[in-house]
């Protein structure tokens, strides 16, 4: 029998865990042996019929691979896990690097490639310690860099982020140095400019992949929807999405638009019936479907409720904003998604974290928890209207 | 070094957006004390033994039930392979018998069972376990173990603080101590739960009066002021003992805002007659009719306890002690202050009006926060 080595360690996990299994035993239908040969039981998804492909390439090569070839098939698991927002891909990426995931001796790229998986597992600290120590070895690479602007935007730390893309500049094209520049510079109080800025470098040719081109729009209509401009926003989203049409995160992100702007029906429209969609997007279509009233809202609202249970039962934390939104727009539990909040906001810090835990505290009546997001408004200087309205919303029912 | 050098691009928002659903299988074991097989089911996602096994036989990107009962036995063969049990001293062969498939909430997953033949009853149960973990090292297993009722789980890793072996050790736990367990909670939900407390208090504090030409007057003896407590309390006891099973055993089931909205409603309701007497006799009715919806409430902390299966009548009775032992602990802190304070000028307009206003207060703010789903409390 082939076996693998085990640890000899054991630790049991907290009875949350079984509180979270019986929930979401109790959530699927029970096990069956279909009456039909023919009865079709998955269908695999072109992203996952992609990993797949790419599986059986990578197979070949995995003993000894040289690090070159396995960085290149880890690139590709990394660039589809990104899109679809797909977390099996990621863990591919980290198998194909083999015994390059611990190797003490790494060069640049690897290191790279190791905080990128680290960072989508939303283990900033361990991927800022790879960041660090690839620009130590080389401290003109753009992809560490743009990746380190990135988390330190994630985190909420503008001023960091506005310095690695002023160092980005120089070394990337004009597209990719300008968006990493607009989007912080928006954050730091300078939207106008930025979206100017930006607007301008897009209306250019341009040298950029649609993905980089889908990412520029998609910014800019997020710091449009910011500054509570829906159409550009929406325009933008639009462009976006004819780059990039299978990109979780856009279509998340204009789902949103769509839902602030009331138009469920434009949101169920976008994301269409899938139900082994993200994360993400299910909550997006959960949200429409509700408020609608579909006849499919309450299978979407549990198949959420499950997936968040099986979450928690794996001790997975990289959902907590949606958790809360999940909490706080559709199990209408305020005190609950209030928690969520903050502890999401102790790890990242973007507008979306910040509004989600205002509207917690607002919800919930207790302005002292909204605190951090308060200061991080204060602090920043970041241009947000409606985030402004919260916060000051907040003030005046606490005055009460 | 040119911008072509970073060859892709991570968007910025890549790590904030959320997942798919990781990889993950439930491998549920079942045993029972004296028994040395351990029942097993195990499920697994078919996306990811398609990666592992290549399911999809003919290539059209969709995996039926023909293809994946061809392969049944390269199924047991991979997956039993990947998972060994020992009983403490030596390692149970694995057994398989049927395969089904399921739906979970990100798709179809084969369901294996399969028995683990152990030597002796197991003392020490071992888990080793590495499914998956050479293709997607952020696989998880999320065990649960079940033994004589009592449910343990543990999330099998390849590295870190979980790890890919888990040891159980079955001698420590007893069907006491899940009672106790459950009495425990049972205990701390009503020092917590300020609403069931309130609804005690409110039903309590005009047991030490009688009312008399439209006026309250202290009872004359402690044996009158002890029998009406009794009353109420016995009562409320019975009717909520009823709910709490019913609603334990999954025979009715209510929505859990209906039974918060209708909680707070019977504080207001209980606290309010206490200002403005309308049933004044038999506080007992009261406590019967609205210890039906509380009931449905103890039901719900229960339910997200988690209870164990194979000890559903021992876990529920122990949280039902539980809850009587710690309303018994609320009697006893009440009622012989408010006894003493019956005669004194300050009791009916200070405690049972002043008191039961402030209850009704809150209450009132409870129910309506409920009703709407503000989060008032």
């Amino acid at each position: 029998m082939q076996y693998c080595r085990a640890s000899r360690h054991s630790r049991l996990a907290a009875a949350v865990f079984a509180a979270a299994m019986l929930v979401s035993a109790v959530a699927h239908a029970a096990p069956h042996r279909p009456a039909e040969d023919g009865v079709v039981l998955e269908r695999l998804s072109p992203a996952t019929v992609a990993l797949r492909s790419l599986r059986g390439e990578s197979a070949a090569l995995k003993t000894e691979a040289k690090l070159v070839d396995a960085l290149a098939a880890a690139r590709r698991y990394v660039e589809l896990g990104r899109t679809h927002s797909d977390p099996r891909a990621y863990g591919y990426a980290q198998a194909a690097l083999g015994t390059w995931w611990s190797s003490d001796h790494a060069p640049p790229e690897l290191l790279v490639m190791r905080a990128r998986i680290l960072q989508f597992r939303h283990d900033f600290g361990g991927a800022l310690a790879q960041i660090e120590a690839a620009l130590k070895a080389d401290p003109l690479n753009p992809e560490a860099w743009l990746l380190f602007a990135s988390i330190e935007q994630v985190r909420g730390n503008v001023r960091a982020s506005r310095m690695a893309c002023l160092k980005l500049i120089p070394l990337a094209d004009p597209l990719i140095g300008t968006t990493c520049a607009a989007s912080t510079a928006a954050l730091g109080g300078h939207a106008q400019q930025g979206e100017r800025v930006l607007a301008a470098v897009l209306a250019r040719p341009t040298a950029g992949s649609n993905s980089e081109r889908a990412w520029a729009w998609t910014t800019l209509a997020e710091m449009r929807e910011r500054l509570g401009d829906a159409a550009g926003a929406e325009s933008a989203f639009r462009q976006a999405l004819a780059l990039a049409p299978d990109d979780v995160y856009g279509r998340a992100a204009y789902a949103d638009l769509l839902l602030d702007l009331d138009r469920p029906r434009d949101v169920r429209l976008l994301l269409g019936v899938d139900p082994a969609q993200a994360d993400a997007t299910l909550l997006r279509a959960a949200l429409a479907a509700k408020r609608i009233g579909d006849a499919d809202a309450p299978l979407l609202l549990a198949s959420l409720a499950e997936r968040f249970a099986e979450a928690r039962a794996r001790g997975d934390e990289t959902h907590l904003r949606e958790q809360a939104r999940f909490a706080l727009e559709l199990d209408h539990d305020s005190a609950s998604a209030l928690d969520l909040a903050r502890r999401n906001f102790a790890v990242q810090r973007e507008p979306a974290d910040a509004r989600v835990l205002l509207e917690s505290a607002l919800a919930a009546g207790d302005r002292q928890a909204a605190a951090p997001a308060l200061d991080w408004l204060r602090d920043t200087g970041v241009d947000a209207p409606r985030l402004r309205g919260l916060a000051g919303q907040l003030a005046k029912e606490m005055r009460r | 070094m040119t911008w072509r050098s970073i060859g892709f691009l991570l968007l910025f928002a890549a790590g904030t957006s959320a997942a798919h659903k990781p990889s993950d299988s439930y491998l549920t074991l079942t045993m029972h004390s004296g028994a040395s097989n351990v029942s097993c089911q195990w499920d697994i996602a078919l996306r990811d033994l398609d990666l592992a096994l290549d399911l999809d036989a003919d290539s059209d990107h969709a995996i039926t039930w023909g293809e994946v009962r061809a392969r049944e036995r390269d199924l047991f063969g991979y997956a039993l392979g990947r998972l060994q049990l020992d009983d403490g001293a030596a390692s149970c062969p694995l057994v398989p018998g049927e395969l089904r498939v399921d739906d979970h909430s990100d798709g179809a997953y084969a369901v294996l069972e399969f028995f683990a033949a152990c030597a002796q009853p197991p003392v020490r149960l071992g888990v080793d376990y590495c499914l998956l973990f050479d293709i997607d090292p952020s696989h998880r297993g999320l065990l649960r173990l079940d033994a004589d009722g009592i449910s343990r789980s543990a999330v099998l890793s390849p590295t870190g603080p979980a790890q890919s072996r888990q040891q159980f050790d079955l001698t420590q736990t007893s069907r006491l101590d899940t009672f106790r367990q459950f009495a425990g909670d049972g205990m701390h939900h009503i020092w917590i739960g300020y609403d069931h407390l309130l609804f005690l208090i409110s039903l309590l504090l005009p047991a030490v009066l009688t009312r008399r030409d439209a006026t309250w007057q202290p009872v004359a003896s402690l044996r009158s002021a002890l029998l009406g407590v009794l009353a109420v309390v016995t009562a409320f006891t019975v009717s909520h003992s009823i709910t709490l099973t019913l609603a334990a055993l999954d025979l009715i089931d209510l929505p859990s805002r209906l039974v918060e909205s209708g909680i707070a409603l019977s504080v207001l309701l209980a606290s309010l007659n206490n200002v403005w007497p309308i049933v004044t006799r038999r506080g007992w009715v009261l406590a019967f009719a609205f210890g039906l919806v509380h009931g449905f409430g103890f039901a719900g902390v229960l339910g997200d306890l988690g209870l164990p299966r194979g000890a559903l009548t021992l876990a529920l009775a122990g949280f039902n002690i539980g809850v009587e032992i710690g309303q018994l602990a609320v009697v006893l802190a009440v009622v012989p202050l408010i006894y003493l304070l019956r005669h004194t000028h300050f009791y009916r307009p200070g405690i049972l009006v002043g008191g039961s206003s402030t209850i009704a207060l809150v209450a009132g703010v409870w129910f309506i926060g409920r009703v709407f789903g503000l989060g008032l409390g």
